[in-house]
């Protein structure tokens, strides 16, 4: 899978940084940052908790095609 | 008379002196005045068991309805657990509503103002309603935001009573059973189906709501027992025939040859303020509707539930109208209709009315109710037309400064209440006429009102002081009945 974001949407929660530091940061203007996009099987659960945390849905998993 | 100009935190009994029980006499102050009114917002609506909206108005998880208690708008969701919630709808950081919607579904409410978004998804959050997120937390408050401590304000109890929901935001009041004591009855056959299956019944899509300029006490008051104004105020209705039997019938579609509306009608009075109109002795069957299809799914449904309750020992009447102290007030029968006056001011009122029919009707049940209840409830129904005039123009009257230096008159069958097998109430002296259920809602209404303590409140109530002074008037059941006997207007014209 990987993580898309839309950080015209984005303002700057944080919760993604809270749940999945590996793949999400703030820059300075407090927007999301992705550190890496693509996510193993193995981080699928913490990637997945990520982006339903955005209550704004600027975050979201996809297919590698998607 | 005398006017209330300070808050009654202190506990001074000072609506009580408006509220004359003994000779009578209710000051038109409690119905105009300000700080009467402020008194209310701040100790009677806060602690009682309120009537929030109808579980299926919220099937399904992030189901939300948008709903008032007194003077504080509501949510009603459903998390993706599947439990209710009643939360307060004002976002905690600068309060606007975080929700504008009339319904909806959603797991998050995200504020429109700043942005601080709430969820109701418990995979989210610990508690739904909680705070979920809050925009450039890191700039704006570093680590320091407690977002636990922001949530949403919750409703201290909540209450599913076979759909019916219910809140109170005091954690110390009395749970819902306490405070609805043997008035449960009525709930019931207001909530379990016309067969008596129970909790059988659904809210119909869409509630309908409006403003009248009139205190929310008038409507509480009219069904909790007024049934000696039917005869005048209901006269045209009644001539013009919107009832089941359709023209040339009554409005409730009574049977006339099995009892009528007002023979062996007794109204019931309890001292915790609720009271209905009728008693659950009085038993009139569903009505004659002029549809075969109809008439045969009420007969069968009046057989299957006559066939239940009695293999549990139980009487069939009980169907109001009636009203849960304060301001929920419903009847059970034809129609079957909630009615809620959310108070606005001393004189305006937003009056919302929901809608009952059984889960199982078929359609055409359905559809034959849905016609029956706008043509005689809502603000076009012709039924509460007839009501809205009187209590408009009664607050309109009763607002210039002679017209509140006198009371109103509640002397109706005063001392002549009858024992009632019931916990803690008593039943009127006649079919008609008599304002006991009147005279013990302003009683504790007051008690409310004067933020008499938990304690205080439940000790007043524990014993209905009415039933013991009640022996010296009449000195045997037997008595009361051959009263009534007398009194009856079986062909007359229509109560309530």
């Amino acid at each position: 899978m990987q993580i898309k974001a839309d950080v015209g949407k984005c303002q700057g929660y944080g919760n993604c940084v809270d749940l999945d530091p590996e793949h999400f940061d703030l820059d300075d203007d407090g927007l999301v940052v992705l550190l890496r996009t693509s996510v193993d099987e193995a981080e699928l659960e913490k990637s997945g908790a990520a982006v339903r945390s955005c209550p704004v849905q600027a975050v979201w998993l996809a297919d590698h095609d998607g | 008379m005398t006017t209330v100009e300070e808050p009654t935190r202190t506990g001074a009994p000072q609506v009580r002196n408006l509220v004359d029980v003994k000779n009578g006499e209710i000051s038109r102050e409690i119905f105009i005045d300000e700080q009467i009114f402020k008194n209310e917002l701040e100790n009677l609506f806060p602690r009682a068991w309120l009537f929030v909206g109808h579980a299926t108005q919220v099937p399904e998880p992030g189901d939300f309805f948008s709903s008032w208690m007194g003077a504080d708008p509501v949510l009603l969701t459903r998390d993706d657990k599947g439990e209710l919630n009643v939360l307060l709808n004002s976002c905690r950081h600068r309060g606007m509503r975080v929700c504008r919607y009339d319904e909806g579904n959603t797991l998050q409410f995200t504020c429109p103002y700043h942005a601080w978004s709430y969820s109701i998804d418990g995979s989210l959050v610990d508690t739904p309603g909680a705070l979920h997120g809050v925009p450039q937390q890191k700039a704006a408050y570093g680590t320091n935001l407690e977002r636990e401590k922001w949530g949403l304000v919750r409703a201290a109890q909540v209450h599913n009573y076979k759909g019916l929901v219910f809140a109170n935001w005091d954690p110390e009041a009395p749970s819902f059973d306490e405070y609805v004591g043997d008035f449960h009855w009525w709930l019931d056959n207001l909530a379990d189906a016309f067969d008596g299956t129970e909790g059988g019944t659904e809210a119909f899509r869409g509630v309908h709501k409006w403003r009248i300029r009139s205190n929310w006490k008038f409507v509480s008051e009219n069904f909790l027992g007024d049934t000696y104004h039917g005869a005048s105020t209901h006269a045209s209705v009644e001539a013009v025939g919107i009832g089941p039997g359709g023209k040339g019938k009554r409005r409730h579609g009574e049977r006339q040859n099995e009892g009528g509306f007002s023979k062996g009608r007794m109204k019931t009075s309890f001292r915790r303020g609720h009271g209905a109109s009728d008693n659950l002795a009085y038993e009139i069957p569903y009505p004659e509707f002029e549809e075969a299809e109809l008439d045969e799914y009420f007969v069968a449904a009046w057989e299957k539930r006559k066939e239940k309750l009695q293999a549990e020992g139980r009487l069939l009447g009980g169907r109001g109208p009636a009203t849960l102290f304060p301001n929920m007030s419903f009847a059970a029968g034809f129609p079957r209709t909630i009615l809620v006056a959310h108070p606005i001011s001393p004189t305006e009122t937003e009056v919302w009315r929901w809608y009952l029919v059984d889960k199982s009707a078929p359609e055409k049940v359905r559809d034959w109710l849905r016609h029956y209840y706008m043509r005689y409830a809502g603000p076009a129904g012709m039924t509460e037309q007839d009501d809205m005039e009187n209590w408009d123009y009664a607050t309109e009257a009763s607002r210039g400064v002679v017209a509140r230096r006198y009371p109103y008159n509640y002397q109706q069958g005063l001392g002549q209440e009858t024992a009632s097998d019931l916990d803690g109430s008593v039943h009127s002296h006649h079919a008609i006429a008599g304002e006991v259920n009147a005279r013990a809602f302003y009683r504790r209404w007051a008690e409310f009102v004067d933020n008499l303590s938990w304690p205080e409140l439940t000790e007043l109530a524990r014993v209905d002081d009415r039933a013991t002074e009640r022996d010296a008037v009449v000195t045997d059941v037997a008595e009361g009945v051959k009263v009534l006997d007398a009194v009856d207007v079986v062909d007359g014209p229509p109560a309530q």
